[in-house]
C-alpha cells in the first residue's frame, strides 16, 4: 500500500513537472519570435492547455485507453473515477498524468502556426487534433490493445506518441500557412528572422530540460527497483550530448557558434532519447543525443533550402529528432532492459532488424496518420474560416494587437506608445 | 537646419558623368575618374561659397579617406573626407560652408553619405590643420577603440584637393606621438581585430542567408587591415594598400604573395562590378553564380588574406615581446 502510495505520489510529481514544461515552451517560442507576437505566443499556450484538457477530460483519455479495438479506444468518455483499490495507479493520477502529454503534444502542433495563424484557427484545431489526431496515436502505441502496442513497438515516453505527432501536425500547418512575410526572397533564398529574446530561449530550454524529468522519469509510473533515476541518468546524458553536438556541427560548417542551433541541439537529444530512455545503456543514449544534434543542424538547413518556415523548429527539434529517436531503440534496445520494459533487443545487440522494423512502422504509419488528418482538417477550416492566416496587416502590425488588443510588450511598440502619447495629450 | 535640396550637377556631365565608370578597364582608370570627379566637385563647392562669402580665406586641404583614400574605389562608393584649413579659427564658419556644400555636392553626385559621418561637414573633420595635429594627439592619448579608430580612418587618408604634404605631416604627428605611447601599437592591433569566419572546416565558403558572400569585408578587408596595421609600425605614409604592400616587402616577406593575391582580388571586383546599378548590392557576390576556377580565387584569397593578418601579428608580438624583454 505503502509502495502504491509513492507511486501515486510519483507520478503526480510527475504530472506538475510536465506541466510546467508548457512554462518552458511559452518562454522558448516566445523568444524565438519577434516582440509583436510575443503576448500571444504566450497567451494562447496557457488557453489552449484548457482546450486540450476539457477535450481530454471528454473524449481523449477515453479514445486512448478505454476499451476498443486496435484502432481506437471507445469508454472512460468524461473520466471521473475517484477508486482506488491499494494497488497500483489511482485512475485519476493515470488520467492527469496522460493529460499533461496530450497538451505537450498539441503544444509542439502550434509551432507550426506561430506569427500568422488566426487565434479562431488555433481554438478548432486544439479541439480536434486533442480529440482525433493525438489520441489514435497514442492509443495505437500505448493502449492496451493498440495494433502498435501488440507489435511491440517501443515509445517509452513519446518520442512518437508526443513528439512525432505534435511535428507532422505542425508541418502540415506550416506547408498549408505558408511561410510568414518576409521569410524568403524571391530568388527563393531565406532571410534569418530572428526571435527577440535569447534568454528566454535559453531560460525555456532549461524549463524543458528539468521538466524532462517529470515526462521520462514519471512514466516508470513508479518507484519501484529506483528505474526512474537510470531514466534520469540516459535523459540527462542525451540532452548534454545534443547540446555539445550541435554546437561543434553548426560551428564547424558555418563558422558561427549559433545559440539557436545549440539550444535546439539539447532539445532534439531530449526529444530522441524520450522513446529509448529505458532501454539503451549510457553510451548508447550519448550516440543517441550526438547523433539528434548533427541531424537537428542538417534538418533546420534542409527545411530552410525547402522554403518551408519552421519559426520555432518544431519540425527538425520534434519530428527529425522523434524519428530518430524512436528507430534508435531498434539498433541500441539492450536485451535486459527489453525484456524489462517490452520489446526486443535491438540490432546491435544481436536482436536483428524485427525490432528496428517495428520501430519503423510506429514512425511512419505515426507520422502519415497524424499529418494526413491534420492536414485535411487544417485545409478544411482554411474554407471554412475564410483562411486559417491573418490579413497581411495584421501579420506586420503583430498576432498581440491583432489577435487580442494589446502588445506583450507596449512600451517597446511605437505604435502603443504614439497612441498613448494622444491620450496624454504628449 | 541647412538647406539640403538638390543641387546642380550638370557640371559633371560628359567626360565626368557616371556613365563612364562602366567604361574604365581597370580599377585604376575607375579610381583616376573618381578622383577627377571629385576634384570637379571640390572646386564646384568653392566657387559656390565664394560667390555667396567672398574670397576663401586661407589654404586648405580636402583629405580623403576610406576605400577613395586608399584608391579602392567601386563603381558605387560613400564619402569619407575631411577639410584642414591653415590659419585660425576665424576661418572656421566659411570653411564649415564648403563642407556642407561639398558635402551635398557629393551626394548628389552619387556618392552616399558615410553612416559613421566622417564627413568634412562634421566638426571632427573640419578643421585647422594645427586643430587637426592636437586632435590626433588627443586621440591617441585618450586611446579607447572609438580615438584609435578615428586615427586609423586619417591614416587612410590622401589629399585630394591641396598641398599633398598635408597628410604625410598629419601622419608624422600619428608616428611622433606613438612613439611616447607604448600601449598604443596593440591597441592598433586589436583596433582592427574582429575576425569574421570566411570558410568552414570544410574548406567551404561561408554565405549570408542569400548565398552572397561581402567582397569588401570577406575578402578585401583583411588585407587592407594587415597592410594598414603593418604601414603604421614601419611608419609608411603611403594610403593605398598596394603601394604600403610593396614598401612593407622588406619587412614581411609574404606581403609579396600577398600583394599579388589582393590586386587580382581588386581587379577581380571591377569586372564583376563595373556594371552594378546600385551602392546597396555593389560589395556583394553571388557565390553560386561563380564558376570553379572563380570560386576556387575567392578561396585562396580569404586564406591569404586570413594568412597575411596572421603574419602581421605575429611579426609584431614577436617584435613587441623583444623590444620589451
Amino acid at each position: 500500500m505503502e509502495m502504491a502510495l509513492m507511486d501515486n505520489l510519483w507520478v503526480i510529481i510527475g504530472f506538475v513537472l510536465v506541466l510546467l514544461m508548457q512554462g518552458g515552451f511559452i518562454l522558448l517560442e516566445a523568444g524565438s519570435t519577434r516582440m509583436k507576437n510575443a503576448g500571444h505566443i504566450a497567451g494562447k499556450t496557457i488557453f489552449t492547455v484548457g482546450i486540450a484538457s476539457l477535450v481530454f477530460w471528454a473524449v481523449g483519455f477515453g479514445f486512448i485507453y478505454g476499451e476498443g479495438n486496435g484502432f481506437i479506444g471507445m469508454s472512460d468518455f468524461f473520466y471521473g473515477d475517484y477508486a482506488f483499490d491499494g494497488e497500483g495507479l489511482a485512475g485519476s493520477v493515470d488520467f492527469i498524468f496522460q493529460l499533461a502529454f496530450a497538451a505537450i503534444s498539441l503544444t509542439i502542433a502550434f509551432g507550426g502556426f506561430a506569427e500568422r495563424a488566426k487565434l479562431s484557427a488555433y481554438v478548432i484545431f486544439a479541439v480536434l487534433f486533442s480529440a482525433v489526431i493525438y489520441p489514435v496515436v497514442a492509443h495505437w502505441i500505448w493502449g492496451g490493445d493498440g495494433w502498435l502496442a501488440g507489435l511491440g513497438k517501443q515509445d517509452f515516453a513519446g518520442s512518437t506518441v508526443v513528439h512525432l505527432t505534435g511535428a507532422a501536425a505542425a508541418l502540415a500547418a506550416t506547408l498549408i500557412l505558408k511561410p510568414r512575410i518576409g521569410k524568403f526572397n524571391n530568388d527563393g533564398s531565406a532571410n534569418d528572422i530572428a526571435g527577440h529574446n535569447q534568454v528566454y530561449t535559453a531560460l525555456g530550454v532549461l524549463v524543458l530540460w528539468v521538466g524532462w524529468f517529470g515526462f521520462n522519469g514519471a512514466s516508470t509510473f513508479g518507484v519501484e527497483g529506483a528505474f526512474f533515476g537510470y531514466v534520469a541518468l540516459t535523459t540527462q546524458l542525451a540532452a548534454a550530448a545534443g547540446a555539445v553536438a550541435a554546437m561543434l556541427i553548426v560551428s564547424a560548417m558555418t563558422g558561427k557558434n549559433d545559440i539557436p542551433t545549440m539550444l535546439n541541439g539539447a532539445l532534439a537529444g531530449l526529444v530522441a532519447i524520450t522513446a529509448s530512455t529505458a532501454f539503451v545503456a549510457p553510451w548508447a543514449a550519448v550516440i543517441i543525443g550526438v547523433v539528434a544534434g548533427f541531424l537537428v543542424h542538417f534538418s533546420m538547413v534542409f527545411f530552410e533550402k525547402a522554403k518551408i518556415d519552421d519559426p520555432i523548429f518544431a519540425l527538425s527539434v520534434h519530428g527529425m529528432a522523434g524519428i530518430w529517436g524512436t528507430l534508435s531503440t531498434g539498433f541500441f534496445a539492450t536485451p535486459e532492459l527489453a525484456e524489462m520494459n517490452g520489446g526486443l533487443a535491438g540490432l546491435f545487440y544481436g536482436g536483428g532488424f524485427t525490432q528496428l522494423g517495428v520501430q519503423f512502422l510506429g514512425v511512419a504509419s505515426g507520422g502519415i496518420y497524424a499529418f494526413v488528418v491534420s492536414f485535411v482538417i487544417l485545409k478544411v477550416l482554411d474554407k471554412v474560416l475564410g483562411g486559417l492566416r491573418v490579413s497581411e496587416e495584421e501579420e506586420l502590425v503583430g498576432l498581440d494587437m491583432s489577435e487580442h488588443g494589446s502588445y506583450g510588450y507596449p512600451e517597446n511598440m511605437p505604435e502603443a506608445a504614439a497612441a498613448k502619447n494622444e491620450k496624454t495629450g504628449a | 537646419m541647412r538647406n539640403t535640396s538638390s543641387q546642380d550637377i550638370s557640371f559633371l556631365e560628359n567626360e565626368l558623368s557616371a556613365e563612364r565608370f562602366s567604361e574604365c578597364r581597370t580599377p585604376d582608370e575607375l579610381n583616376e575618374l573618381h578622383d577627377e570627379r571629385m576634384k570637379k566637385i571640390v572646386e564646384q563647392a568653392l566657387s559656390q561659397v565664394e560667390s555667396e562669402q567672398g574670397n576663401c580665406p586661407a589654404r586648405f586641404h580636402v583629405l580623403v579617406m576610406g576605400s577613395t583614400g586608399r584608391r579602392e574605389q567601386a563603381v558605387f562608393s560613400d564619402q569619407d573626407h575631411a577639410i584642414v584649413f591653415e590659419g585660425g579659427t576665424e576661418h572656421a564658419s566659411f570653411f564649415r560652408a564648403l563642407g556642407e556644400r561639398f558635402t551635398d555636392l557629393m551626394e548628389q553626385a552619387g556618392y552616399e553619405r558615410c553612416e559613421g559621418k566622417v564627413m568634412a561637414e562634421e566638426p571632427r573633420w573640419n578643421t585647422t590643420l594645427t586643430g587637426m595635429h592636437s586632435q590626433i594627439q588627443d586621440w591617441l592619448h585618450k586611446g579607447d577603440w572609438e580615438s584609435i579608430r578615428y586615427v586609423l580612418i586619417l591614416f587612410d587618408s590622401r589629399v585630394l584637393f591641396g598641398q599633398s604634404e598635408a597628410a604625410s605631416e598629419l601622419k608624422e604627428t600619428m608616428f611622433a606621438t606613438t612613439n611616447d605611447l607604448p600601449h598604443i601599437p596593440e591597441k592598433i592591433m586589436e583596433n582592427t581585430g574582429f575576425r569574421k569566419k570566411r570558410r568552414n572546416v570544410f574548406g567551404q565558403i561561408l554565405t549570408d542567408n542569400r548565398g552572397e558572400v561581402n567582397f569588401k569585408t570577406s575578402i578585401l578587408f583583411p588585407f587592407v587591415n594587415a597592410a594598414r596595421t603593418a604601414a603604421y609600425f614601419e611608419e609608411v605614409t603611403e594610403a593605398p594598400t598596394l603601394s604600403r604592400m610593396k614598401a612593407l616587402e622588406p619587412v614581411i616577406p609574404f606581403m609579396k604573395h600577398a600583394a599579388a593575391s589582393f590586386e587580382e582580388a581588386l581587379a577581380f571586383r571591377h569586372e564583376k562590378t563595373k556594371t552594378a546599378s546600385s551602392y546597396d548590392s555593389i560589395h556583394q557576390i553571388k557565390i553560386n553564380s561563380l564558376s570553379a576556377k572563380e570560386k576556387e580565387d575567392v578561396k585562396r584569397w580569404m586564406k591569404d588574406g586570413k594568412r597575411l593578418i596572421q603574419e602581421v601579428r605575429s611579426h609584431y608580438s614577436s617584435k613587441e615581446r623583444t623590444s620589451s624583454s
